[in-house]
């Protein structure tokens, strides 16, 4: 065949190849972007403040973690936490000393919390990876996968 | 009060999603697939090398591109953004707003790629450090181009490959990378040696050791503007352009670290990376500055043997890496696009929106200080990894053909086939790696 009519071929052969393999992994994701560009639009610095506040127009159900701080202990520990885009987090952090977790969204959000019992609320905007950390220990608390 | 982010995450913000598994998987399936298409369509004489399908531009933009105004221009343009950055450098206060972080992580180091290809070698037309070491021969009557010493052309791009380390482990490894002392220290090393260097050695220095000259020449090579023969301004596809990449010493060097580092850039994300740093905080630069090399290192080793494995008697064996390493590019280029394209789009208009505030105190000096980033990309993941498999393929099928082509030149008629396999399986190699690290992340 000459190459000058195999290269298209080729190509077209590949875009199929790839369309079969985004059509499965497509559907799940759509719904949830586009609902979320209303809010990210409206609300450009979602910042979190203890005690919680939630102005949830009907979001799925929330997670709540669970978190420790003991010294430098965190748990979980570097934790993958699939979520989704404008569901309420809830994190009850029991700690024995002061710190804060860096969330690691757009915009930044950063959870301050003492000695005790503290409850926050964190809410995602856009689909994408949040790293939390903690700010004196440099460790990872968990990943969220917002989709 | 506004710590500066942790070096975990660079300049912070959320990262893309990681690629779904069906789609990393068709991108897989659809490099090797092109690339056996590719072998087995096996053209038997060299379609780009030597063949100078060109076309001169014509004399009226000529005149304009090779006018001293036009020059002069961009290099007062350059010399002007790297002033500015310079003042939010030095004055600014030192959060991570601060637009110099922005600039000389993403605007510049990112921004390289698109610019390059669009319009050839923009580090050179900007470069300040070129600027600067021109008006500095101009103030002292010398010729720039000369130097003390000429230029040992046995180094080739070896100091650039050196230089291009430091800037990935400034970005990359350094815990300290968002502390403004950090990029102050890296700027004026990175000055010091460029000016020394080109007292040395003449301005020739700065075209293969400036990690931004050299990045920028090699990407231009995929654009469409070139010189010929008797260095007219010519415009070629950008196949024929990139078989004319100078086969310098060093250049196999150069591509791994920028492959290498974009590959370390994913892999430290991933969460048992991240982990065993944890639980060895301690060690934690000398670790990753081991994992750093030992990537580079790879992509190196792995390209010299796959390229020396190739059959030839027309060039010695030893030559064979460096005139094969200019079919990387296209790989890099595709693995950055699909690496770092949100990040530049969107950290790239936060940069563009600090850049009003050079002092960090809510000054709006060129009024994007109220600009609204548009994050179009990350609320659609689904165009998002599409595009970037896309990316990653199409660069695959541009490195696969420009290197079947260069081969053809070079191997004799009865191991055109047989000969490449090795070359081919680590490009594939290469790509599915890619992939893997933009799905595990």
């Amino acid at each position: 065949m000459h190459p000058r009519f195999a290269r298209p071929l080729v190509v077209c052969a590949v875009a199929a190849m790839l369309l079969t393999g985004c059509g499965e992994s497509g559907q799940d994701t759509e719904g949830a972007s586009d609902s979320a560009s209303a809010t990210a639009t409206t609300t450009p610095a979602e910042s979190t403040s203890p005690p919680a506040t939630s102005s949830a127009p009907a979001e799925p159900a929330g997670t709540t973690l669970q978190v420790t701080v003991k010294g430098d202990d965190l748990t979980p520990k570097a934790e993958q936490i699939k979520v989704d885009v404008g569901e309420e987090i809830t994190l009850d952090i029991t700690a024995d000393r002061e710190g804060e977790f860096h969330v690691h969204s757009t915009p930044e959000q950063t959870v301050p919390f003492g000695p005790g019992k503290t409850t926050a609320t964190l809410k995602f905007g856009r689909p994408g990876v949040v790293d939390v950390e903690e700010h004196d220990s440099h460790k990872l608390l968990v990943k969220f996968e917002v989709r | 009060m506004i710590t500066p982010v942790l070096p975990l995450h660079g300049l912070g913000g959320a990262q893309d999603l990681p690629l779904p598994a069906p789609l990393a998987i068709a991108g897989g399936g659809a490099a090797l697939v092109l690339s056996f298409c590719v072998l087995g369509l096996a053209w038997r004489k060299s379609r780009y090398d030597g063949r100078d399908r060109e076309r001169v531009v014509p004399p009226g933009l000529a005149s304009v591109l090779d006018h001293a105004a036009w020059e002069w221009f961009w290099r007062v343009v350059g010399l002007v953004f790297f002033g500015w950055v310079t003042w939010a450098l030095v004055a600014g206060a030192d959060r991570a707003t601060n637009p110099a972080l922005g600039t000389f992580y993403v605007l510049v180091w990112v921004g390289i790629v698109p610019l390059s290809l669009a319009f050839g070698r923009v580090a050179r037309a900007l470069s300040p450090v070129r600027t600067l070491t021109l008006l500095l021969s101009r103030a002292t009557g010398t010729d720039p181009r000369k130097g003390l010493f000429t230029y040992p052309e046995r180094l080739g791009y070896w100091p650039g490959a050196v230089m291009l380390f430091a800037y990935v482990w400034q970005e990359l490894v350094n815990p300290d990378q968002v502390m403004l002392f950090s990029v102050r220290l890296w700027l004026a090393a990175y000055l010091a040696i460029m000016i020394v260097g080109s007292t040395l050695f003449g301005d020739r220095w700065l075209s293969r050791a400036d990690p931004f000259e050299v990045y920028s020449d090699l990407v231009a090579r995929l654009s469409v503007w070139g010189r010929d023969r008797q260095d007219r301004r010519v415009i070629r596809s950008p196949l024929a352009n990139l078989a004319h990449t100078p086969p310098l010493p060093g250049l196999l060097a150069v591509v791994a670290v920028l492959f290498g580092s974009t590959a370390f850039d994913s892999a430290r994300e991933m969460i048992r990376w991240v982990q065993f740093i944890e639980e060895n905080r301690a060690h934690e630069v000398l670790i990753n500055t081991t994992a750093l090399l030992g990537f580079c290192v790879v992509v190196g080793v792995s390209f010299q043997l796959a390229a020396m494995a190739t059959q030839v008697d027309l060039v010695p064996r030893r030559d064979l890496p460096r005139l094969l390493a200019h079919s990387v590019i296209p790989i890099i280029v595709g693995y950055m696009f699909a690496h770092y394209l949100s990040y530049f789009v969107e950290q790239g208009q936060a940069t563009v929106q600090q850049l009003s505030d050079p002092l960090v105190r809510g000054d709006d000096y060129i009024g994007t200080a109220g600009m609204e980033p548009n994050l179009w990309l990350s609320l659609h993941p689904t165009f998002l990894a599409v595009t970037k498999v896309l990316g990653v393929v199409l660069g695959h099928l541009v490195a696969v053909v420009a290197a079947h082509d260069r081969a053809v030149r070079l191997l004799p008629a009865r191991a055109h086939v047989t000969g490449q396999i090795g070359m081919l399986l680590v490009m594939v190699g290469y790509t599915i790696s890619g992939l893997y690290l933009l799905f595990g992340t």
